[in-house]
């Protein structure tokens, strides 16, 4: 347990050094200073527009983190031969890559934090001296809820994108398989609504399978997503999203494991 | 002393500087002439297929839609048939991304039925935010006014009308305004349960019920003399002079009170009865 942690630890470290980190960040906040201006071309509900946009931000920043940051990180140890270095200390393959994970994870939670706290601050200050102009249920609890969500959510994908770079050779292709599957997540309960219901598609029954299976594989990550909630404090049942965490945290752990067992097969001379 | 390239990519700089600002300024002038926005920037994609599209960022995307239409219409250019169905597109995409949104049926229902004498559509769009926002009056309120004012369709503004009164919050003018076009639309009965059904909300202030009370029985008295006429017609083949005959005839032992002025009134054309004058 203190070989991952301190893996996670290191991971941690090298990340918030890597300057890219930085880079991100500026982004959020340029994005921020952009949402202020943004939700004042609206004149009902600037509360929604503001919130939206700013739980946008995170999400896109956190996405960035895991697509440029966090396979780089993976894919450099291998290419750069570092791996050879960490795992030449008393230290299992699958120590590694949780180890990894979980210091990616608290990069993916702090920008979360930092950027979510923006995103509140930036809502506040757009909406500030319109308050008649706020969705008349919006609570912050249930802001604080969306961006919870949208944390798992990210490291959801996270724990994808880490499986991909473990089945594939070369970290441009663990990017585009990432965002392949991201897409694919963000959209299969859409297409498999549309697709059972219209005439078009009906009578095709391998494409209804075809996207039944695509659904047990990819995450639906539609259900994370609660910016709409977010936006007009819309009534959450405590009991589904228990069943949405559930079954992200166990996405995640398939994800793991399935990496592990490439991993420790994969030939890396 | 500056090297020869130095202070040659010093004057290409300064070339560069003053043909940028030249083209600056004559393309800021060519454009200027070009309005606001001159085109709808929205793509045809049917909402379906723009919502896997945009994906976790569909909140964003109707909100850019929105401020593409209000800049397009903002621009004060003369709008086309053909434009207003891919504005109505617009608006369909909008919702079928974001249908909670306020500003969306807003814009809707200042824009379709009054500049694009489209009450249908507008209605349409209404309705999907009338579904997804059960705690607001006003896209209720919005369809019975097309309905009624647009559309001429009475009983079908009574009964979004209606609807809408239930929610609460809701002014009780949209419960009188509701009882009225039930009468002129022939659904007064079920106007009637109704109203009757409004009353029994606890949180009902007395100026509410005063009006909803007054209203019901405005209505009662419509259909009790209305059911008077029938019936005398059925018997004599032709409708009375006047409301007393009723009483005269031995129809009624005496006319209901209007709560709303000193007798109901009376059309002999057509035997129908209204509780005041407007029409």
């Amino acid at each position: 347990m203190s070989k991952i942690f301190l893996i996670t630890w290191v991971t941690f470290k090298d990340s918030i050094r890597n300057r890219a980190l930085y880079g991100i960040f500026f982004f959020g906040i340029l994005l921020f200073i952009a949402n202020i201006i943004i939700t004042k071309m609206f004149s009902w509900e600037l509360g929604k527009v503001a919130v939206e946009l700013g739980l946008s931000v995170v999400s896109i920043s956190g996405l960035v983190i895991i697509f440029f940051l966090s396979i780089n990180t993976m894919s450099n140890d291998i290419d750069k031969k570092t791996l050879y270095l960490i795992l030449s200390r008393p230290l299992t393959r699958s120590q590694y890559i949780l180890g990894r994970y979980f210091g990616l994870c608290m990069i993916i939670v702090l920008s979360s934090a930092i950027l979510g706290s923006c995103a509140a601050f930036s809502a506040k200050l757009a909406t500030y001296g319109s308050e008649g102009y706020i969705p008349v249920n919006f609570s912050w609890n249930i802001f604080l809820l969306g961006l919870v969500f949208l944390t798992l959510s990210l490291i959801v994908v996270l724990a994808m994108a880490l499986l991909w770079v473990s089945i594939t050779t070369h970290p441009f292709t663990a990017v585009l398989l990432s965002l392949l599957s991201y897409f694919i997540g963000q959209n299969v309960e859409n297409v498999k609504n549309i697709i059972s219901v219209s005439k078009m598609f009906v009578e095709n029954k391998m494409l209804l399978k075809i996207t039944e299976v695509s659904s047990w594989i990819f995450p639906n990550l539609a259900a994370f997503d609660l910016k709409t909630t977010a936006a007009y404090g819309l009534p959450v049942n405590a009991a589904y999203l228990a069943w949405i965490a559930l079954y992200g945290l166990s996405y995640i752990g398939i994800c793991l494991i399935l990496t592990v067992l490439v991993f420790q097969r994969r030939e890396l001379a | 002393m500056r090297s020869k390239p130095t202070i040659l990519l010093f004057l290409c700089l300064c070339l560069f500087v003053v043909l940028y600002a030249a083209g600056f300024t004559a393309v800021k002038g060519a454009r200027q002439s070009l309005g606001v926005n001159y085109r709808l920037d929205v793509s045809p994609l049917p909402p379906d297929l723009l919502k896997i599209f945009s994906g976790e960022f569909r909140g964003l995307v109707a909100d850019y839609i929105l401020l593409e239409i209000a800049s397009f219409v903002g621009s004060n250019k003369k709008i086309s048939n053909e434009e207003w169905n891919r504005i109505v597109l617009a608006f369909e995409q909008s919702l079928n991304l974001d249908p909670y949104f306020e500003q969306t049926y807003v814009v809707a229902q200042g824009l379709l039925p009054w500049e694009a004498k489209l009450p249908e559509k507008a209605i349409s769009l209404l309705d999907i935010s009338r579904k997804h926002r059960p705690w607001d009056w006003r896209p209720g309120y919005y369809m019975a006014f097309d309905w009624y004012y647009f559309l001429h369709d009475y009983a079908k503004a009574s009964e979004a009308f209606l609807e809408a009164a239930k929610i609460k919050g809701a002014p009780v003018l949209l419960a009188v305004l509701g009882g009225r076009f039930a009468l002129k639309g022939g659904r007064t009965q079920a106007a009637i349960v109704l109203l009757q059904a409004m009353l029994n909300d606890p949180d009902m202030d007395e100026y509410k019920e005063k009006e909803i009370t007054d209203r019901i029985d405005a209505l009662k008295g419509v259909m009790l003399l209305e059911s008077a006429l029938k019936k005398f017609k059925e018997i004599y083949n032709y409708l009375p002079d006047s409301l007393y005959e009723l009483i005269e005839k031995g129809f009624l032992e005496q006319l209901p009170e209007n709560p709303y002025a000193d007798r109901y009134f009376y059309s002999k054309d057509d035997g129908r009865v209204f509780f005041d004058t407007i029409k």
